[in-house]
């Protein structure tokens, strides 16, 4: 398959340097001119665009994640089933997901289920590689994924999509965007999904083939996001959106011990309030911002092998945020300064941990957070004469208060360097702290003869350092190069305490390091007035225990890949015709904490083919797994082999 | 353009980096292949062999399935279960390979094995499925599966009757039900009695000579009411209950040094002692067998005869404990690989 990947990329080349000279109109590979590239920030930064989502022909976010430059996505199975990410060899739940800038992840720990967000509702995706608790807060340790949602300015379409496929898999969507009387503009999606989802796969243990059963799944998903100015000179905003989701689906756990009867129902309800005051002292900006975010689970399994289980967790979350953002110059040094507070509530009922008092009693278990941030953005100089155009420094300071553990003050300080004013080359690098917060199962996990919490847990912390240089090398090449160092202390670690009882501790450490490389090349053919743009990313990620407990110090971390990469062609025609490829590589995994076991490494393929047959009909087809290829994310969770949807687009 | 292309087509070249294979086989000692102790590495999911003349020992010499649980050695095979995978790994004690798995069906979830005397009959308690199954060793062939009840651990031949310990563990109300033993017939192959014992019964120990079983109730198992250990002495020959040892602790494991009378038990803290004729208890949880720390997990036992030595495993600090015999001191203590459960005397 590499000897493939060669071959490409040799006969891509070879053509580059006639295509490039060639006097045609050159598109920006990041061109989205709303919010801030890539190469203005200093943190390290993935954008994925609402237009490359849609030629990737994602089903799910999770999908599209696993394209990013050193995030890694694990698979629990088909469509149904959950998909972790973890970005620089952090934990699932070391890393922080924000939907349009408010947290997903729950106050209970576990991470975030990436299969359950829709992608057609994004307009944008965020990815921040590193350490960022200094802007973001908890959770931030790993990195931040930001899911911006499409508004009305950002999506001017009435759409009709329907996919249908492998699997008995049916989908789906209807987008609509426009204006409202009053003055309120809108953008609405739905979706509905419905797949029967059993599918065969290939046992490596008894080399056998298969079917995975109970991977059905029936979901809808809607959203509605809505907003006017009330006043005549656009300067106060306000707005709001509202995002549900339902899931029922099976969950047939692991190979070995089959819960095949087993089924979970998640509800999820994010409902936001904006106010935008857009002339604040002048050229400042104050936003607020009331929110809840309700998660419902329920887990049943009347067939559980240890005994029947019925489940529920509740998760709900409400807060505000106050942001100030000034612009002040300070001895002609422009700054431009955001500061501000949040408050956030989180509870938690769950009939799990009723069955074992664990908050005196009471039935939900609750915990207040306060932060004050401010974040700067100074630039220092600006020269034309000189070699270094422009200098920017980005300090950051966030004190969080929080009722059930330690205040944490988070620091960080990003420099950006431009070398010349087209910003052809930029150097980026930052230094700073970072933590995750011991989540209420880490704290309150009841005490059974398997586990116990441990209320005394304090969060994980980091120090992270990272450099970078991203380079504009030809017209239609450009590079990325970041070296990115860590260490993470207090890290939670559940491990056997008196009588076999598994017990978290804040006794882990870990030294993570590694370099992160990604290419983007963009052609243009005069030839049908299509192009070619391309990208390929490589991250090679050392994460290394330092417990000093001798049966794993000095191993890498299970579930790291050392190396991840992935290719990326993409042929365009506007307005009529898209080609699109993935190749994913994952090297091996460690399955064991002492390195004696792992899982192979290995290649997906996955194209989208699409065509638009009319100015308001298109149809395209997406084949995942391209080569049938057999392979796992996680232990004893198979995998569908090739799959096939066909989708059948109306706008009107 | 010529290094961009070179550097492009390196970096394609992905899987740069290849896992560190582990150097399978070989023992510590080279060519010494008697008195030693297996040890299942469960999380490192390996065994590791002690030469028990010199004290060595070999880390990680053989790959097990997953989530391995118990070992046993006899006649130069070495069985290993997999409670993971379902399955009994077999494999030959010379060469240090794998012979064969001993698949065990889905949801069965085996805890240990007992032999039938020296035939190729092996009973294994199956701990979801709350069965024992009957598998002849030598073929592979599961001959029996019989319901016991819920969560049985462990399992013992005595007087010619099958007795396997039911831990009653309920996942609905996260404790402990009743706990029994299920005595069965070894001619009909059937339950003929169930005798309720104290909390969480999870090994037992056959005497033979005494007709007398020995069931380690390991209580609560941990936390803050795990003081309840206790082993209920039960007759062979009525097949009841008649004397009950308040031993506390949290014991989950043994070893009998047959020449002293004694068992060892191991658990939360420390070892535990008692004289399985007198009923003495020699140590019990106010009075450790002091060689470890206070959250030390002991997870194993096992008594080398010859060379006069008591093998602990402390899971959580992957170490394993050496004591004199006589003088119960610790003598040394090695590294083992990760998480060592269930060590196994193999002697001349």
């Amino acid at each position: 398959m590499r000897l493939i990947l060669f071959i490409t990329l040799i006969i891509f080349t070879s053509n580059l340097n006639l295509l490039a000279d060639t006097n045609i109109q050159r598109i920006t590979v990041i061109a989205e001119k709303k919010y801030p590239e890539a190469r203005d920030l200093s943190p390290q930064v993935s954008i994925i665009t609402s237009d490359e989502i849609k030629k990737s022909g994602a089903r799910n976010v999770a999908e599209i994640l696993s394209r990013v430059v050193g995030a890694y996505v694990q698979s629990y199975g088909f469509l149904n089933s959950s998909s972790m990410v973890s970005i620089r060899g952090s934990s699932n739940e070391q890393v922080l997901v924000l939907i349009n800038g408010k947290r997903l992840n729950s106050a209970q720990g576990g991470g975030v289920d990436f299969s359950s967000i829709d992608p057609d509702m994004i307009e944008r995706i965020e990815i921040i590689r590193g350490g960022a608790s200094a802007l973001y807060g908890e959770n931030a340790l790993g990195g931040v994924i930001n899911i911006i949602t499409k508004s009305a300015g950002s999506c001017n379409e009435n759409s009709v999509n329907y996919m249908f496929g492998s699997y008995n898999t049916h989908l789906l969507k209807l987008h609509s965007a426009g204006n409202l009387p009053g003055n309120f503009d809108y953008f609405f999606y739905g979706s509905i999904l419905f797949s029967k989802g059993n599918f065969s796969f290939y046992d490596f243990k008894n080399k056998t083939s298969e079917l995975r059963k109970n991977s059905d799944i029936n979901s809808y998903d809607c959203g509605i996001k809505t907003g006017t100015y009330i006043d005549k000179f656009k300067t106060h905003r306000l707005s709001f959106s509202l995002l549900y989701r339902y899931d029922d689906k099976g969950v047939p756990g692991m190979i070995d011990f089959p819960t095949v009867s087993a089924r979970m129902s998640d509800r999820r309800a994010i409902g936001q309030l904006d106010y935008t005051f857009n002339k604040f002292a002048l050229y400042g900006k104050i936003d607020v911002s009331l929110y809840f975010n309700y998660q419902y689970r329920r887990f049943t399994d009347p067939d559980y092998f240890l005994g029947k289980v019925d489940d529920l967790h509740e998760n709900k979350a409400s807060g505000i945020d106050v942001k100030i953002f000034l612009n002040p110059d300070f001895y002609n040094i422009k700054n431009r300064i955001k500061c501000g507070y949040s408050y956030r509530y989180d509870s938690l009922y769950s009939t799990a941990f009723l069955k074992k008092s664990i908050n005196n009693g009471n039935e939900n278990i609750t915990r207040h957070a306060h932060s004050f941030f401010i974040f700067d953005n100074i630039n220092l100089f600006k020269f034309s004469r000189t070699e270094i155009y422009r200098v920017v420094l980005s300090p950051s300071m966030r004190f969080d208060i929080n009722s059930i553990y330690d205040n944490v003050l988070s620091k960080q300080v990003g420099i950006l360097i431009n070398t010349d004013k087209e910003k052809k080359i930029v150097i980026k690098g930052n230094i700073g702290t970072a933590y995750r917060a011991p989540s209420f199962d880490d704290l309150f996990w009841p005490d059974t003869s398997f586990a116990v919490g441990n209320k005394n847990l304090m969060p994980e912390e980091s120090l992270n350092f990272d450099i970078g240089v991203l380079s504009l090398l030809y017209t239609w090449l450009s590079s990325e190069i970041v070296l990115f160092y860590s260490e993470v202390t207090n890290l939670i670690q559940w491990n056997p305490g008196p009588g076999g009882q598994w017990f978290p501790s804040n006794i882990g450490k870990v030294c993570i390091k590694g370099i992160e490389t990604e290419f983007k090349a963009l052609l243009i053919s005069n030839f049908l007035s299509g192009y070619i743009e391309t990208i390929y990313n490589y991250s090679l990620t050392f994460v290394t225990d330092k417990s000093g407990e001798p049966a794993t110090d000095g191993k890498q971390l299970p579930r790291r890949p050392f190396e991840k990469a992935n290719f990326i062609m993409s042929f365009n025609i506007p307005d009529c015709f898209y080609f699109h490829w993935e190749t994913r590589f994952v090297g091996f995994r460690y399955l064991t904490a002492h390195n004696t076991k792992y899982l192979d490494s290995y290649f997906t393929h996955n194209i989208n083919i699409g065509y638009e047959i009319s100015k308001n009909f298109s149809i395209s087809l997406i084949i995942r797994n391209l080569f049938n290829s057999y392979y796992i994310d996680i232990r004893e969770y198979p995998i569908p082999g090739r799959e096939l949807m066909f989708r059948i687009g109306v706008e009107f | 353009m010529k290094n961009t292309i070179i550097i492009l087509l390196l970096l394609f070249s992905v899987s740069c980096i290849k896992p560190v294979q582990f150097n399978p086989g070989g023992r510590p000692v080279s060519d010494d292949k008697k008195n030693e102790v297996y040890i299942v590495n469960s999380l490192a999911e390996t065994i590791s062999v002690i030469d028990t003349s010199a004290l060595k020992i070999k880390n990680d010499i053989l790959e097990t399935g997953l989530w391995p649980n118990y070992i046993s050695v006899r006649n130069n095979t070495g069985y290993i279960v997999n409670s993971g995978d379902n399955s009994i790994q077999i494999f030959d004690e010379d060469t240090l390979t794998t012979v064969r798995n001993i698949n065990l069906g889905a949801n069965s979830n085996p805890w240990s094995l007992s032999f039938y005397g020296l035939t190729d009959t092996g009973f294994i308690p199956n701990f979801v499925a709350g069965n024992i199954a009957v598998v002849n060793l030598n073929t592979g062939a599961v001959l029996k599966r019989i319901s016991v009840g819920t969560g049985p651990e462990g399992a013992v031949v005595c007087n010619g009757k099958l007795y396997v310990a039911n831990t009653s563990w309920n996942y609905e109300t996260y404790s402990y039900g009743q706990g029994t033993v299920a005595v069965i017939d070894l001619n009909s192959y059937k339950v003929v009695k169930i005798i309720n014992t104290d909390k969480n019964p999870q090994c037992i120990i056959g005497f033979d000579s005494i007709n007398e079983i020995h069931v380690i109730c390991t209580g609560n198992n941990g936390g803050a009411d795990s003081d309840d250990g206790k082993i209920d002495i039960i007759d062979t020959s009525n097949d009841t209950i008649k004397q009950v040892l308040d031993i506390g602790g949290s014991p989950g494991g043994f070893a009998v040094d047959y020449s002293f009378n004694k068992v060892y038990l191991c658990g939360v803290g420390g070892i535990q002692v008692y004289n399985y004729l007198t009923r003495d208890i020699l140590h019990s949880s106010t009075n450790y067998l002091a060689v470890g720390n206070s959250n030390d997990f002991f997870s194993g036992l096992t008594i080398d005869t010859v060379n006069n030595r008591i093998f602990a495993t402390i899971f959580n600090s992957d170490k394993i404990f050496v004591l004199d015999r006589f003088s119960n001191k610790k003598i040394t203590e090695l590294d083992s690989s990760d998480g060592p459960i269930n060590p196994c005397f193999y002697g001349e």
